[in-house]
Order: C-alpha cells, then structure tokens, then sequence
C-alpha cells in the first residue's frame, strides 16, 4: 500500500517542472564547478608533483647535518567539489627545519588576493539551498493539495492510513529528491575527472558516496519540513508560505548568522599585536648570540683584513645569515671555539621556536579555535549547517583535515630534531663545513692550496668537506596521513546523530497532527 | 441588443467549441441557453467579453462588434460568473464600490449601494462584512447587485443559480424578473431546466456546440421541457 | 493610451488604490515589511559597532603614519627610507555597499626612496588583519544584501499570483467585462507592488540614517545625499524587475503555485547562486602569472640590473668614490626604481584584471550589475581599490618630490639621493612635521568618473526593467484570462 503510494507520487513528480528545472540549473552550476575545480586540479597537481620533486631533491643537497631540513607538501583534493570548507590553497609546501615549527602561515594565501572578494561555489552550496527549495516545493502541498484538488478524501476511503499514506507520500518525493541528488553528484564526479584527468581512488569514491549519504539525509529533512507544514496548514498557499519562510532562514541564513556571531562574540588577535610576545624567546637567544659576538669582537672585525677576507673562504655556521669569517689558519682556534659556542647557542634557538609556537598557539589560534568553538555549538541547531560541516568532513577540506595535516608536521620536526640530537648535531663539530663561493670571486689557486692544507692535517682542524649527499637513510620521514573512511564515519556520528534528531523530530511532529487533520 | 452572428469558435486544440451560432435578443427578453457541461455556453458568454476571440462570426452588444471594439461593447453589458469570488478581504461594499467604479460610475453614495444591496436581498448586517465570509448564495446576490450598478442595457449570467439552495435560487429569479421589467435584455446559461422554463421568454439548446433547438415561452406551455431536452440530447 | 476621458482616469486610480490596499492587507506584505523593518534596524547597528571598530584601528594606523613621518630626529634623510603606510578611510558609505572590502588589503606601504619594489609594497598586509582563516567567510549585510536578496523575495512574493491568483479567484474577468484595458490591469498590479515594496526601502533607510546618527554621530544622508538619492533609485530600478518577472509569470502559468515555484528556482539562482560564478570563471579563464613566477621575475631584474651597474658603484665597494660617480649612482637607481614601478604596476593590473574580468562576468545578473553600480557611486570595493592603489602610487611621487626639493634648499646637504644606508646622504636637519605632505583620498564626492562607471549598471537595470515589461504585457495581452 505505501509502495504503491510512493510510486504514484515518484511518477507524478519526477518529471514535474519543478524537479526539471531545478535539475537543469544544478546540472549548470554543477557543470561551472566541476569543470573549474578539475582544471584547478590538473595545474595544482602538476604544482604538486614539481613541489614534492623538489622536496625530494632537498635530500641531496644536504652535505652535512647542520644543512638538514626537509619540506611537505599538501596535496590538492578533487573533492573540494563537492564542499570547498575553508578553501585554504592547496597544494601548500611547508618547510621543516628545527628552528620553525610548521604552521599555516596566512600569507601563504591565494595567488590574486584581489579575488579574494568573490566567492566560490562547491556541489554543497548547490545542495544546500537549491535542492533544499526543490524539496520544499514538492511537498508543501503533499497533503493541503491533495485536499483542495479533492483526492484526499478518495484516498482515504480506501483501506490506507492517514499514517502510511503520509509514508507513502513522503517517500515519494525523497525518491525524487534522491534520484536528481545521485545524478547531479554523479555528473559532477564524472565531470571532475574528466577535467582532471584523473580517476578517483576508491577511498575518495568512497567518500563521495558518503557525501552524497548526507545530502540525502539533508534533502529528506527539508522533504519533512514540507510535509510538516502540508499537515498543519489548511490551505496549500500558507503552507508554501511557512515552509517557504523555514527554508529562508534554515538553508540560507543561518550558517551566515552563525558565522557572524562567532566572529562577533569573541574577539581574535592581530599578528602585529602579539608580535613581540612571539618574538620574545627567540629576541633572548640572540641576545646571547650578541653578547658572544661582542666577547670576541676583536678578530671578527678586523677593519684591515675585511676586504682581503671577503675573498677567503665562505664559513658558514648554519645559523641562517652568512657570515664572513677569515680563512682559519693554524692556531687559530679561538675562532673555532666561538663557533662552537655558537653551534650550542643554536640549540637554544630550536627550544625558542618550540617556545614561540607555544605563545603563538596560546595567543592566536586558541582564539580562533573559541570562534570555531562557538561556531559549532551555534550550528547544531543548523540542519544546513550540520551538512556543510559533514560534506567538508567528508570531503577532506574541513579545518580538521588541514590542522591534522599540520599536526602530523610538527610531530615530524620534533622527530627530526631528536634525529639532530642523535647525531649529536648541536653538541659536535658536525655543524661545520666550508663551501666555496662563486668561483669568479675565488682565486682558485690560492683557495685548492688551503683545501690541501686542510685536509693534509684533517685532525687538528675538525671540519668536513662533503662533496656528496648524506646518506639520510635513517632519517625521520613524513607520514602523511588520510583518514581511515571508519574514522571519518566516527568523526562525522554526532553531526549524523544530530541530523537525525531533527529528522525524527520533523517526523514526529508531522505523524502526530496528520492524525488531527481536517479532511473536509 | 445581444446578437450573435454565425459566432465560431475552434480552440488550437481543433475543438469545435461554437459552430455557428446564432442568437437575436432583444430588450426585454430573458433568454436561456441549455445545454450540458462542455456544450459551448460559457464559451458563448466569454465571447460576448472579448475573454477570447472568435474564429469567424461576431458577438455584437448593442450593435458594437464585441472583438472590433471590446471596450466600447463592455461598457454595454454586464457579468455576472458561475462562482462569484471576489475579494474576500474587502467587505460587500467595498467590492461593489471598486466594480462600479470600473464601470465607469463615480461619485456614488454609500446610500446608493445600500439600496441595491436591499435590493437583492443581502441582509444589513452583511453590508460592511468581509465577502470572505458569506454564503454562495450572498455572493450570487452581490454579483447581481454590481450589475445592477452597471446599469447596462445587455446583462449575461452564466450559470447563476448553479449550486443555490431552492430559496436562494427564487429569490434571484426575482430579480430577474425585474430587470427584464426595466428593460434588460439579459442573456442567461443553465443546465437547470426547471429555472428555465420558469424565467425564460425563449429557451436555446446547445449540444457540442450548435444550437439545436429554440422554443419561445409559448411554444413551451404546451410541452414538457425536460422530456424535449433529454430528446434531444440523444440526438446525435 | 491609459488616460484617455476623464472617466477612465478614475478608473486606473480606483484599480491601483485597490490593488494597493490588498496588498497592505495582507498578511505577506505585513509580515514582510516587519521582518525588512527588523533587519534595516539590524544592519544599521552591527554596521555602527563596525564602523567604530575600523574607526578606532584607522587612528591606529594614523598614528603609525605619524611615526613614520616623524622627522625631528634625522631630518629627511630618515624620512627619505621611512616606511610609511597609507590607508583607506572607513567611509559610512560602505553601509551601502561593502564591497567585501575586508578581504582586501587595507592599507599599502610607500617608500619615498624606493629602495625596491618601486617603494610600493602592495601585498595582504597580513599582520594586520583581524581575521580567522578557520571560518569561512559571510556576506557582509550591507542595503545592497538586505535589498538585493530579501527585498526581491518579498517582490516575488507580493507578485507571483498577481494574475494568476485573480484569474483563479474569477475576479480577472469581474474587472475585464469592464470598459478597461488589459494594460491598465497589469500597469495598476505593478505600481501597487512597487510603491509598498518602496516603502520599507525609504522608511527603513531613514531608520538606519537615524541608527547611524544616534551611534556614530554621523548623518550619512547629510554627507552623502546624491549616493543615497542614486542608491534608492537603483534600489526601486532592481526591485521592478522581480515585480514584472513575477507579474510576468503569473500571466504566464496556469496555476498560482506554478509561477512560484518557478520564479523562486529563478531568484535562487540570480540572487543566491550566480554571484559565485563570476569568480570561478575568471579564474578558469583569466590567467595570471604565479606570485612565484612574479617573484622570480622581479628578483632576475634586480640580479640583471646589478650586473649592470655603473663603474661607480663597484668602484665605492672597492673603497674609490668620486663626485660623477654619485651622480651616475643616482641616475642608476632611479632608472632602476622606474622599471621595477612599471613593474609593480603591471602586476597589479594584471590581478585587477582577473577581478575586473570575474565582475564583468557577474554584471550579466541584475544582482550583480546592482551590486556593482552602488559599488561605484559609494567608492567601495574593486574600484575603490584600484583608485586607492593610484592614490598610494601618486603618494609616493609627492613624498619623494617633497624630499627632494626641500632637501636642495639646505645649503649643507650633499644631495646624495641613493636608497642605500652607505650611500645616502641629505639634509639630516629636523622639519616643522606639518610641512610634510599626507595621503590623503577623498572619497565623498560623487566625480562624474564614477557616475560614469556606474551608468552601464543603471543602463543594464533600465534595459532590463524595458524588457520585463514588453513580456509581461505582450504575455498578458495574450493570455488565458477565464
């Protein structure tokens, strides 16, 4: 009886105009988005395999361990058509080294920041608003409809419940709504990676499935919400109004208010604001680095030697700035000492970094995680936003994504410090080594004499001359990690649950007063 | 004064609404046109209107072609619908004060529409009452009373007493009456055969477009109306 | 045509007050203008606290300006390498139109001496932003939101059964057997949707003139009294299109609901979802070179350039200076400054390019040619931008022209204008702080460039409320009024 009911209301409305024209704006929308973000896609990718190209060259430019550092590299996701979320650039290098600790730093931005004014459109927008309209358009008149054109009362005469008729009639139209959700997704995914030029994995198709699991569960909401106001409205024109204004405020205004209310109701910092708190662990450390360089000014800046040293060898110390030292020749070994001085005093430099993102941390982004705290309590209460944030979850482009992406590299430098701490990095003469400058400025004659001298007599002056890569071959390496498709159904639960809630609770409300309805 | 001429009406559809039809009423005359549902008499009527154009023929009011120059023709004849609607959140008055002005009548009193509201027989207290409220048949009343203001020498009626309870209905045969008296030519669709051949001084039978048959009032003292009708409805 | 007897003139009035009183009775039109009235009061307060807030940061940054113009230690030759911000004045006007204009940069950096990148430094001032890369973005809810997006609903829904309904009702053909014209109906709905849809337009933008006055002590009709004629005007020009697309519709279709569904799946589309568009296609489309590839670029030249450097300047690191040696020096640099200005330039307009591009793209919608008209007559937004980026250029010019001159009437000086700490020398005598020339762009005067700029948009809104109004009547004309 409720089959047969659905499949008269599925029939009747599939090929309505309503269900048409939505469908062929969707399918426009749908086709703008997925062309550009599989175009996106393609040169980001090319981005992406130069970027971790280079990262990997990285390794064999690194002669010695003071030259260690590495970079990782955020792919692009394709799947940021169907939810951009938080739109952060993609692909995104991020360089390790044990004196920054990794993070999102802003200007690391779009390319155009003039564009920046215009927004962008992913499947979940569409979704959201569009197909939420269509579903109330399809069942706002389910039952005040049925009354006015007279059929309600022929309906019931036969053997079917006002209940299973409410069934039957409701899942018809999510049948409906269903249908058109599947073929604009699929068309999109299709659409993606033809532009992309790439297959999705089965993880990520996995993944679209679920997104489209959600929306479909969104859609049903909004179906009920329909058939809520069909039942306690005796006209079809203010049940069209009612919904009409639900849909309004639901689907388009309240993840905007919700935005704004969060960013108005706690406030956030400026980075020139805290600035000289996040440079304050690192400012101590140079000041020792002064200090040192004050104690042995005498032979650092010996004014007549200046020019013919700016000749000599380049020594450099791995601190970041080069400095000119003088060719060290036999004896000289108060300047090696101050080098190692100084090599410990980079140790301390890696703690400040560490420390500095402690204050960092504290002082910017536990705002920001207030605001997205808030923001997040504000829309439980948001059917529409409840499927943004699990479409963005399931799209791997919510913040969670990109902080655990980060998290993972931070975990990786705290490894590779250990792994500088093993090789005993900042404690030995390891940190040494001489390079040549540009060879125009050299006289090489003189510079092959020294080399020879040098390395005649490696013990007495402790440094390496590597002229091939270290073999880091024990080295911490970087574990990106995707979330399992297990973990991510377990993050997105309470947003599903959540969903439910208020799709039971539509449910139940409209069954409770079909039962009061006035059939006459 | 209503006077059709061979009027034709085909939908784009190829149905054959009217097929040449043609009528001659003149002042004083009440004339009812019978027929089924489908028969072709709201078409007839939409076309005195100009609600649609005719394929051939010409409905003339007053001797103005109704499609050559519907305005002039409307200002000739008066309406009154099957289901009289009208703005439910205006009150009586209000709505026959709008529709007269239309007419083309200004500077009329609230007096002057009490009394045509007495007229008809709409009860006081629904003078100043939102229509939204009343009865089929106060609002058949009302229709009838913006009419009256018209003040049009043709006035046509498409079945007005379709769905009125037997008192009601009297009542506005009533009126008729009176109208026919003050000189109306009135031209009035039904499928209620009783009514007809009550109020009606000639009788049209429309079937799937033609007028098949018409009887004047004396004609029909002799016969029974309803058997003639049934008859003639088999005819094929 | 309408007014043809003295007879038929009492007529149109007497449809249009009915029409009009219908309407003002209904629940639709009275819940709608106090949910309008709710947000008009809305917006002017959260725009109030806004508008106090940048207020409060313009100072800020004003005495940052100050700071870097501070010339009582070190004279001009501290000036000559200072850097000194300018910014955007917050304008009241950005109530009407916000333009997005938190997204931009707020303010840019000139270097009078130019030292690099043609002393214009024209990136996101990152550090400072107030701003959570954590959420995404809202709509700002400017009278262009508010006008634009709720406002047109409200048409839609006062219009969408405006034949429709009467035609169901039977009260379509009540009127029509009438001495009327068809065009007198359709002109009479129109006007009685229009002028209460008016009325919350003009009586809610007074409530936010008075909000506005009572939290931020400014009149913002006083001091902008042709963009707010202008801005209404667009307003009623937009609104009348969505009350004949309403209109239209409702003569086109059979069924009141029909026409609804249809013209809501078409707002949705105008109003929520195709300004999205115009981005993603410039994007798409419009190509510029990476910030990378820029980068690259700029620093080759500078590598290119220092090979080429004249004899003089090898010649002062190896210790020789002369007199004509300074002079090549100068003329050296400032070759160089000019090309890496003409390159900053051509950077910039080739991003505002792209965005120029996407709003061309967008202004095909009434939405978006709306938006960007009042952009315009409020000096927001993509063209306020650009005019400030000018403004911050021309800025520089005036500071280091400014240097110069007053730097040759100090006899003590040696008139050694080179970026470089070395090689620097000018007048070090303190100035009276006042002689020094400010940034400054104006920005309430409504110039005839931007009427100009905003004229295709009113066009474009005009030409559309032309055509609407063709294929209502001629729909109409034609339709089924039974």
């Amino acid at each position: 009886m409720i089959w047969t009911i659905a499949k008269k209301e599925f029939l009747e409305k599939i090929f309505d105009f309503r269900v048409t024209i939505s469908f062929v704006i969707a399918i426009i929308l749908a086709t703008v988005v997925s062309v550009v973000v599989g175009d996106e896609y393609a040169t980001q990718k090319a981005k992406y395999d130069a970027m971790v190209a280079e990262a990997q060259g990285i390794g064999k430019e690194i002669k010695v361990y003071s030259q260690f550092r590495s970079e990782v590299v955020l792919p692009p996701s394709p799947l940021c058509v169907f939810s951009k979320g938080i739109d952060l650039p993609t692909p995104l290098a991020v360089p390790i080294s044990p004196q920054r600790v990794p993070k999102y730093d802003v200007s690391l931005a779009v390319e155009n920041p003039l564009m920046k004014v215009f927004d962008s459109l992913d499947l979940v927008t569409v979704f959201r608003i569009l197909f939420a309209l269509l579903a109330i358009l399809l069942t706002f008149d389910t039952i005040s409809g049925e009354k006015e054109l007279g059929t309600l009362r022929l309906l019931l005469s036969s053997q079917v419940s006002r209940r299973q008729m409410l069934v039957g009639k409701a899942a018809g139209s999510i049948m409906v709504l269903a249908a058109v959700a599947t073929v604009t997704t699929a068309f999109g995914l299709l659409t993606v990676q033809a532009f992309a030029n790439l297959l999705f994995s089965f993880h990520q198709f996995v993944q679209a499935s679920l997104f489209l699991v959600t929306t479909i569960l969104y859609l049903t909401i909004f179906a009920m919400i329909g058939t809520f106001t069909s039942v306690i409205c005796q006209r079809s024109s203010t049940s069209l109004v009612l919904a009409l204004f639900a849909w309004f405020f639901i689907a388009v205004v309240q993840p905007e208010i919700n935005t704004f209310l969060a960013s108005e109701l706690s406030p956030v910092s400026k980075l020139e604001e805290i600035q000289s708190a996040l440079d304050q662990p690192s400012q101590a450390v140079y000041e020792e680095f002064g200090r040192l360089e004050k104690e042995n000014a005498s032979f650092l800046n010996d004014p007549t030697g200046y020019k013919k040293r700016f000749r000599g060898v380049h020594l450099q110390t791995g601190v970041g700035s080069a400095k000119i030292y003088p060719v060290v020749t036999d004896g000289d070994f108060q300047f090696l000492e101050y080098l190692i001085k100084q090599v410990a005093l980079q140790r301390k430099l890696v703690d400040a970094a560490s420390e500095e993102w402690r204050i960092y941390h504290h002082l910017y982004i536990e705002p920001l995680d207030k605001q997205l705290a808030i923001r997040r309590s504000l829309d439980n209460f948001s059917p529409a936003a409840l499927y943004r944030r699990a479409a963005s979850l399931f799209s791997s482009t919510d913040i969670v994504h990109y902080e655990g992406f980060f998290d993972n590299a931070r975990k990786y430098r705290n490894e590779c410090v250990a792994y500088l701490d093993e090789k005993g990095v900042f404690t030995s003469n390891a940190q040494l080594y001489f390079s040549r400058l540009n060879k125009a400025d050299v006289n090489p004659v003189d510079t092959e004499r020294r080399v020879a001298q040098y390395q005649a007599d490696k013990n007495s002056i402790p440094w390496v001359e590597q002229q091939s890569p270290l073999d880091l071959r024990d080295a911490p390496v970087f574990r990106a990690s995707t979330m399992s498709i297990l973990t991510l159904i377990e993050r997105a639960g309470s947003t599903f649950a959540l969903m439910l809630l208020y799709l039971l609770l539509m449910a139940a409300l409209t069954f409770h007063y079909v039962e009061k309805y006035d059939i006459r | 004064m209503i006077q059709a001429i061979d009027l034709t009406k085909r939908y784009e559809d190829n149905l054959l609404a009217l097929d040449h039809l043609n009528l001659d009423i003149k002042p004083s005359q009440i004339y009812c046109l019978l027929g089924a549902n489908g028969a072709g008499k709201t078409t007839t009527i939409n076309l005195f209107f100009n609600f649609i154009e005719p394929t051939s023929g010409s409905a003339m009011i007053n001797g103005v072609d109704c499609a050559k120059d519907p305005i002039a023709a409307k200002r000739h004849a008066a309406y009154v619908s099957e289901n009289v609607m009208l703005y439910g959140n205006f009150t009586a008055r209000q709505n026959l004060d709008f529709f007269t002005t239309l007419a083309g009548r200004k500077n009329l009193k609230k007096e002057d529409y009490y009394m045509v509201m007495r007229e008809v027989g709409l009860p006081e207290r629904a003078f100043e009452q939102r229509v939204k409220t009343f009865s089929k048949g106060m609002r058949q009343k009302l229709g009838i009373a913006i009419a009256i203001l018209k003040q049009a020498p043709a006035l046509l009626l498409d079945e007005p007493t379709a769905g009125l309870d037997p008192k009601a209905a009297a009542d506005f045969i009533d009126l008729l009456f009176k109208l026919r008296k003050e000189g109306k030519a009135i031209l009035m669709s039904t499928h209620d055969v009783f009514r007809a051949k009550e109020v009606a001084d000639r009788i049209g039978i429309m079937k799937e477009g033609v007028l098949i048959m018409e009887k004047t009032r004396e004609d029909l003292q002799y016969e029974d109306l309803e058997k003639l009708y049934l008859k003639y409805m088999e005819v094929s | 045509m309408i007014f043809v007897e003295q007879r038929e003139s009492g007529m149109f009035r007497s449809l249009v007050w009915k029409e009009i009183l219908d309407h003002l009775l209904s629940f639709r039109f009275v819940a709608g203008l106090l949910f309008v009235f709710a947000l008009f009061i809305a917006s002017s307060l959260i725009f109030s606290k806004k508008y106090a807030g940048q207020y409060a940061d313009y100072r800020q940054q004003q005495q940052a300006q100050e700071a870097a113009l501070d010339v009582s230690k070190g004279g001009l030759q501290r000036l000559y390498r200072a850097r000194v911000p300018t910014m955007k004045e917050p304008r009241l006007t950005l109530f009407f139109a916000s333009g997005n204009e938190s997204r931009f940069p707020q303010s840019l950096t000139v270097v009078p001496s130019a030292s690099s990148r043609g002393g214009l430094y024209a990136g996101m001032n990152i550090a400072a932003q107030r701003s959570n890369y954590k959420l995404d973005s809202y709509h700002d809810f400017d009278i262009v939101f508010i006008v634009g997006v709720v406002l047109s609903f409200l048409a839609i829904v006062l219009s969408y059964d405006g034949i429709s309904g009467e035609r169901a009702r039977g009260t379509l053909k009540q009127q029509l057997s009438n001495p009327i014209f068809r065009i007198q109906v359709v002109l009479a709905k129109y006007a009685a949707i229009l002028i209460p849809l008016l009325i919350p337009v003009v009586l809610g933008s007074l409530v936010c003139v008075i909000v506005i006055l009572l939290q931020t002590g400014q009149n913002i009709l006083f001091l902008y009294p042709l963009q707010s004629l202008l801005n209404t005007v667009l307003s009623a020009l937009f609104l009348s299109i969505f009350v004949w697309l309403g209109l239209w519709m409702s003569a086109a279709t059979s069924r009141s609901v029909t026409s609804l569904s249809l013209l809501l799946l078409v707002w949705t589309f105008i109003v929520i979802l195709s300004p999205s568009l115009g981005g993603m296609v410039a994007q798409r489309f419009h190509h510029v070179s990476g910030q990378a590839d820029y980068d690259r670029k700029f620093q080759q030249f500078v590598n290119e350039a220092l090979r080429k450097a004249p004899a003089a300047y090898s010649d002062y690191y190896a210790g020789k200076q002369s007199e004509q040696g300074w002079k090549d020096i100068e003329q050296f640099f400032e070759t160089q400054n000019t090309v890496m200005e003409g390159m900053v330039v051509s950077r910039f307009n080739e991003l505002l390019g792209q965005a120029e591009t996407a709003d061309r793209f967008n202004f095909f919608s009434p939405y978006g040619a709306f938006r960007q008209s009042v952009e315009r007559l409020s000096n927001t937004g993509l063209s306020y931008h650009k005019k400030f980026f000018d403004a911050s250029l021309r800025y520089r010019h005036t500071l280091a022209s400014f240097i110069k001159e007053t730097d040759l009437r100090d006899q003590e000086s040696s008139h050694r204008l080179i970026p470089f700490p070395g090689m620097l020398s000018i007048s070090t005598k303190p100035l009276d702080p006042n002689q020094i020339p400010r940034f400054a762009l104006p920005s309430r005067q409504v110039s005839m460039m931007d009427l100009q700029n905003a004229l295709p948009g009113i066009l474009y809104l005009v030409f559309a409320n032309i055509v609407a109004f063709f294929l209502t009547i001629g729909t109409f004309s034609r339709a089924d009024v039974r």
